[in-house]
């Protein structure tokens, strides 16, 4: 692995014609992220994960105790612009939010703390963190095969014309559009699927407009790009790039074809 | 650097290396720009902007009177006007227009007879130019060069006796932009290199201060220069922000092929940071003592035409940088000598150190 380390960035561009997309992929961002939550409200899950910020610390915990949850914090992360592969400990003064996960029991989250380890854990316990967030058991054997050596861990062995379901699609997880919150172990995933499948009707219910055009986003045709340390993905509406693990050599490149489509 | 209103990217003329002959093959260029949207970014941009440019495709075939709405708005602002053209439209009522609007005219053309053999129907630009120069209009040029033009030693001599002549005798500023990316246009490799120093001799020799020989020195004394060693974000080109017919942002047009991206409102410094740190043989700059002056190159001329590549005129860049940073050692040489011993005099005219290269290179 190269030691080649970008700043955590994000960016999207809409295509000319196409200028709304740059808000609604924030408000797809903001939707997956309530929908981690409704998962677990849901039983989906045993555990969530969340970052909390000071400016919303008070009516977040507020919601979480109503609902009969408890927050765990995990430690303290420096804020990044967008998605960050990363957990970087603030400097002195630096705005952070609070990193940690939100069960039902206090065991639970003591549980996915320990499995955590926070910063400090270079071992984290992959199968239990896996296990309490209702990541299908393939995924996290994959997670832990291949994230050692690649930090961003998207079908590592796939390139070229990639075919799958749109609910195992990760393309676009830099921006927070996804349906699997995982990385899933394969296009195709079944148990991806099936989870995917449960995540989709429970948005449906929340904002069945905002899911269909979430889905239909995944499903379209789209290209992943990874060199030299930036992503990029081009899909027929907008350009996205964010930092990513290096290829040095050789690009690696996915033309993604949904087969639900 | 600048805005560039492009109300349409038509043009009259099917010049092979135009690099926005990609977007106008997908989506044919349609006269239905919206001037009111065009003045309204004139007016957002007029303050942090230092030049407003009118730009296409080919600007002047807009008619006449929306020509001059624009030009009115830039020069409410500006007290002068630019524009950029293939000069072939000029007419006296365009002339007048320039003059009433203080417009500087510049001209796309890569010289005579069968110098300008990838811009068709551009034989009489040479009579343009020299009636604008006659009314007073103020000109410029953009020289485009490939294998048209410099692509043998008989094009070359032909070249520089216009380049000479247009600087010399009418006193014409110019620049060479490369031809990029086009196989057979663009000068080929194994050559383009000692073209471009065999360019760069002539003008040190001859006196004539044209980009980007200028602009390499200047990158060399740590100042500002031409787009090509801005080290682009090519989603946020500091080089050029271009407005669309319908108003919408872009960036630089040659970061646009198959479709138009909207400009990002923040720069992010992406490549320089990747750059630096990728070994060379795998497309970076790591350990290039050029790299500060170069950035890279434009990221639009990246190998394999990606921009988290450098450029792949890195060969004729750095020929140039080294080149010209050995005068510098031999400018600066002769000056300190200068102040212990008068016998320096006698070794600066054995090594033939001029005033011209004196004047802008210290």
């Amino acid at each position: 692995m190269t030691s080649l380390a970008l700043k955590s960035f994000v960016r999207l561009m809409p295509k000319q014609g196409h200028d709304e997309w740059k808000g609604l992929v924030e408000k797809m961002r903001r939707f997956c992220v309530d929908m981690e939550y409704e998962m677990l409200k849901a039983g989906h899950k045993r555990a969530a994960t969340a970052h909390i910020g000071e400016g919303d610390y008070e009516k977040t915990m507020e919601k979480i105790n109503r609902d009969g949850f408890i927050f765990t914090p995990i430690m303290k992360v420096a804020e990044t612009e967008g998605h960050s592969h990363i957990r970087k400990k603030p400097k002195e003064g630096e705005p952070f939010t609070w990193y940690g996960c939100i069960t039902k029991s206090h065991k639970e989250g003591q549980d996915f703390k320990k499995a955590d380890g926070g910063a400090s854990n270079e071992k984290p316990d992959h199968k239990k963190i896996g296990e309490l967030l209702g990541y299908p058991d393939c995924c996290v054997d994959y997670y832990e095969k291949n994230a050692r050596e690649n930090y961003d861990p998207i079908w590592v062995k796939k390139s070229g014309s990639v075919e799958g379901y749109p609910e195992c699609n990760r393309l676009l997880r830099y921006f927070g559009v996804q349906i699997s919150s995982h990385f899933t172990c394969s296009p195709k995933c079944e148990n991806s699927k099936k989870l995917g499948e449960e995540w989709l009707s429970l948005a449906r219910k929340k904002d069945k407009e905002l899911t269909e055009k979430l889905y239909e986003l995944l499903s379209t045709e789209m290209t992943w790009d990874s060199y030299h340390g930036v992503v990029q993905i081009e899909t027929p509406y907008f350009v996205g790039v964010a930092d990513t693990f290096p290829y040095l050599e050789k690009k690696r490149i996915i033309n993604w074809k949904s087969v639900n489509k | 650097m600048g805005l560039l209103v492009k109300p349409y990217l038509g043009c009259n003329l099917k010049c092979k290396y135009c690099y926005e002959n990609e977007v106008r093959d997908v989506k044919p260029p349609e006269m239905d720009y919206d001037l009111e949207a065009l003045i309204k970014r004139i007016r957002e941009h007029k303050d942090e902007q230092p030049d407003i440019g009118l730009h296409g495709g080919e600007i002047l075939m807009l008619p006449n009177k929306d020509i001059e709405k624009l030009l009115a708005e830039i020069y409410k602002h500006k007290k002068r006007t630019t524009l950029q053209t293939n000069a072939t439209l000029i007419d006296d009522d365009k002339i007048k227009l320039f003059k009433k609007y203080k417009t500087n005219v510049g001209v796309s053309w890569d010289g005579p007879g069968d110098l300008c053999d990838f811009r068709p129907e551009t034989k009489k630009v040479g009579k343009i130019i020299d009636k604008l120069i006659s009314e007073g209009v103020s000109v410029g040029m953009i020289i485009v060069v490939s294998e048209a033009n410099a692509g043998t030693k008989e094009k070359r001599e032909k070249l520089k006796k216009w380049i000479y002549e247009i600087s010399k005798e009418k006193g014409i500023d110019a620049r060479f932009n490369p031809c990029y990316g086009l196989s057979g246009l663009e000068l080929h490799p194994k050559k383009r290199a000692s073209v471009y120093l065999e360019f760069a001799k002539f003008c040190v020799e001859n006196g004539i201060f044209w980009s980007p020989f200028t602009d390499i020195v200047r990158k060399l004394q740590d100042k500002g220069a031409v787009c090509a060693f801005m080290g682009c974000d090519i989603f946020c080109t500091e080089s050029a922000v271009s407005v669309m017919g319908d108003g919408s942002l872009t960036n630089c047009m040659r970061t646009n092929q198959e479709y138009i991206l909207l400009r990002d409102k923040k720069e992010v410094k992406t490549r320089d940071e990747i750059l630096q740190h990728i070994p060379q043989k795998y497309g970076g700059c790591k350990e290039c003592k050029y790299f500060h002056n170069c950035r890279g190159g434009c990221p639009t001329s990246a190998i394999d035409n990606d921009w988290r590549n450098r450029t792949r005129w890195c060969d004729v860049w750095y020929a140039l940088f080294s080149y010209f940073e050995n005068i510098r050692k031999f400018a600066n040489f002769g000056e300190k000598k200068e102040k212990k011993s008068e016998e320096k005099n006698d070794a600066d005219q054995k090594y033939g150190y001029s005033d011209h290269t004196d004047e802008w290179i210290t």
